[in-house]
């Protein structure tokens, strides 16, 4: 069985990039609805236009960006084979962007059919998706906190995903409107497990990996998901019991709990690149450490909203837009930078003997341009939380965002295609 | 039972080190420097490489009756990183930093993406298997640790 295993399961091109180039594409729609609508979105969370908006950014661009790089690295960081990539990729695709734009929509018209619309296609894709992989994700020889944490991940998924149709169903009518308190548990294990477990799981390859760090500790990276799934499970449990139910005990254990892990991992991290051997500042550094304050900031936000420090009200805002915009958005930012140059390096070095460097199909001065461009986009969306008209500005320069994104990856895909043909030209 | 993963682990990030200080000199400028230090990233990486190919790998492909698999995509990857070292000393040789920087990251990728793979399933495979056969482990875990020493202070 062991020595089945081979490395060459990473995935066709087309896999992995049918999500990065649609995960613009959604941000480039929330950004034109918040310069639009940006007074409605910045009133309160839970407008339809913010919970549009939200959904735009987290069930459009960052699970389309975050399924495409798990095609693509289960596969080889976890040795977990997809079996028939191309064909599961094509359906998790198609029901994901149509799902994710049914579901903005159902926001803004608030009407049930599209909830119904996209909770289908969303639970399709998720449910696709983790039939496909979970054989190989709990088969695999592979060992390591990753791994592990890779599997915590996908759980929090499915329930993430569970939970959210149950609110699109009482958004439509189906279910009674006491079940919205499921939102809490909704948010909590889509950002906190979903999100942040595969964060976390990434961030144990990659930190080390870019930057020549030493790893993080085995005790950590072993207790922090652990801690996660604990929090959450307690959490969820609190909730179903008759006096957690409503009583705010959930909310106030998950806020908490939820805020020490996010603080406790963002110190970890930043301690761990400040120890780094390589000495470089590159635009995926700073990606990474400017996440990193957004993901302290955010857990103290957190954490004094469920003390009573600071009133509840008011702190939603700026807590998702931290979240959302300043720890996710700049990760993936920063990481799609790297990963989209080196599978199409890794692609072209077969087709021709010396393929252009990685830095040379994204270069160093682009990723530096959105990396100022969303360090902006992300002040003006926390000023417009203070000071909605500046939404008008956020929403812009989240759209611009995206636009950059599309144009950078295309301009990545246009260099591999140039070098890709010249063997077929000298050919014929 | 991690004997092998550990110490190959180790020598990883030895090779980082090697790989890290020839960076900083080219970029700094400082060529003579970069010599040197590119000089003992070569002495460092081509060494492990070849204990892999010429002493784990052989056993691993022995003990499992499998050379079209998981080692032979390792073979090939290790092509591909000396072809990247030859980028690093065409890029010494002109003095040329942006060059220098740009083979350094994609040798950096591809070396930490190998490694990656190494060290959480096929060393452990590696330990795993082979140490099944204590004696003839506790062997090739000499030579493999021989070798490795020399090339540290060759």
């Amino acid at each position: 069985m062991a020595a089945e295993l081979s490395f060459e399961q990473a995935p066709p091109l087309s896999v992995p990039l049918r999500f990065f180039f649609t995960a613009p594409l959604f941000a480039l729609a929330a950004g034109l609805l918040l310069a639009l609508r940006g007074e409605a979105v910045f009133a309160s969370r839970w407008t339809p236009e913010a919970l549009a908006a939200t959904h735009l950014l987290t069930a459009g661009t960052m699970l389309q960006i975050m399924l495409g790089a798990l095609f693509q690295v289960l596969p080889v960081a976890a040795g977990a084979n997809v079996a028939q990539p191309r064909l599961l990729a094509g359906l998790v695709h198609l029901a994901l962007s149509a799902g994710g734009a049914a579901l903005a929509c159902a926001f803004l018209w608030s009407d049930a059919q599209f909830f119904h619309l996209a909770a289908g296609l969303l639970g399709l894709a998720v449910a696709a998706l983790v039939l496909g992989v979970s054989v190989g994700l709990w088969r695999t020889p592979a060992l390591g906190a990753t791994v592990w944490g890779l599997r915590g991940a996908m759980l929090a998924l499915v329930v993430t995903v569970g939970l959210g149709v149950a609110l699109a169903l009482v958004r439509s009518g189906d279910l009674g409107g006491r079940w919205m308190v499921l939102s809490t548990l909704h948010q909590a294990w889509g950002l906190g497990g979903w999100a942040g477990l595969l964060l976390a799981a990434v961030a144990w390859l990659v930190v080390p990996m870019f930057l020549l760090t030493p790893s993080y500790p085995t005790l950590f990276t072993r207790g922090l998901p652990a801690a996660i799934g604990a929090v959450l499970t307690t959490g969820s449990l609190v909730m179903a019991t008759p006096a957690g139910w409503g009583g705010g005990w959930a909310e106030r254990l998950l806020a908490i709990g939820l805020a020490l892990a996010a603080a406790a991992f963002a110190w970890a991290t930043l301690t761990l690149q400040r120890r780094r051997r390589r000495k470089i500042t590159d635009a995926c550094f700073r990606f990474w450490r400017l996440a990193m304050l957004a993901l302290t900031l955010a857990a103290g936000l957190l954490a004094a909203s469920a003390t009573g420090l600071a009133p509840d009200t008011g702190l939603g805002l700026p807590l998702g837009v931290l979240a959302l915009a300043g720890v996710f958005l700049s990760v993936m930012l920063g990481m799609l930078y790297k990963i989209v140059p080196f599978i199409l390096w890794l692609h072209l070095r077969r087709k021709v003997s010396r393929p252009p460097a990685m830095t040379r199909l994204v270069t160093e001065a682009r990723q530096l341009l959105h990396y100022r461009l969303h360090l902006a986009n992300l002040l003006a969306l926390l000023l417009a939380t203070l000071w909605p008209p500046a939404a008008m500005a956020g929403g812009l320069l989240l759209a611009a965002s995206g636009g950059l994104l599309l144009v950078n990856l295309a301009g990545a895909l246009r260099a591999y295609l140039a070098v890709e043909q010249v063997p077929a030209v000298a050919l014929s | 039972m991690d004997r092998l993963t550990h110490f190959m682990q180790h020598h990883h990030g030895h090779c980082d080190e090697a790989f890290a200080t020839a960076e900083a000199d080219a970029h700094r400028g400082d060529w003579s420097a970069c010599a040197a230090s590119l000089a003992r990233f070569r002495a460092d990486l081509l060494g492990h490489l070849a204990v892999e190919e010429e002493r784990i790998f052989p056993a691993f492909e022995a003990s499992t009756g499998n050379t079209a698999g998981p080692t032979r995509v390792m073979r090939a990857e290790h092509e591909e990183m000396r072809e990247l070292l030859g980028w690093l000393d065409e890029a010494l040789a002109g003095r040329n930093a942006i060059a220098f920087a740009d083979a350094a990251e994609t040798l950096l990728i591809l070396l930490q993406q190998h490694n990656m793979k190494e060290e959480n399933i096929l060393y452990p495979m590696c330990d795993r298997i082979l140490g099944g056969d204590e004696v003839a482990f506790n062997q090739l875990m000499g030579e493999v640790e021989q070798a490795l020493m020399e090339v540290a202070h060759g």
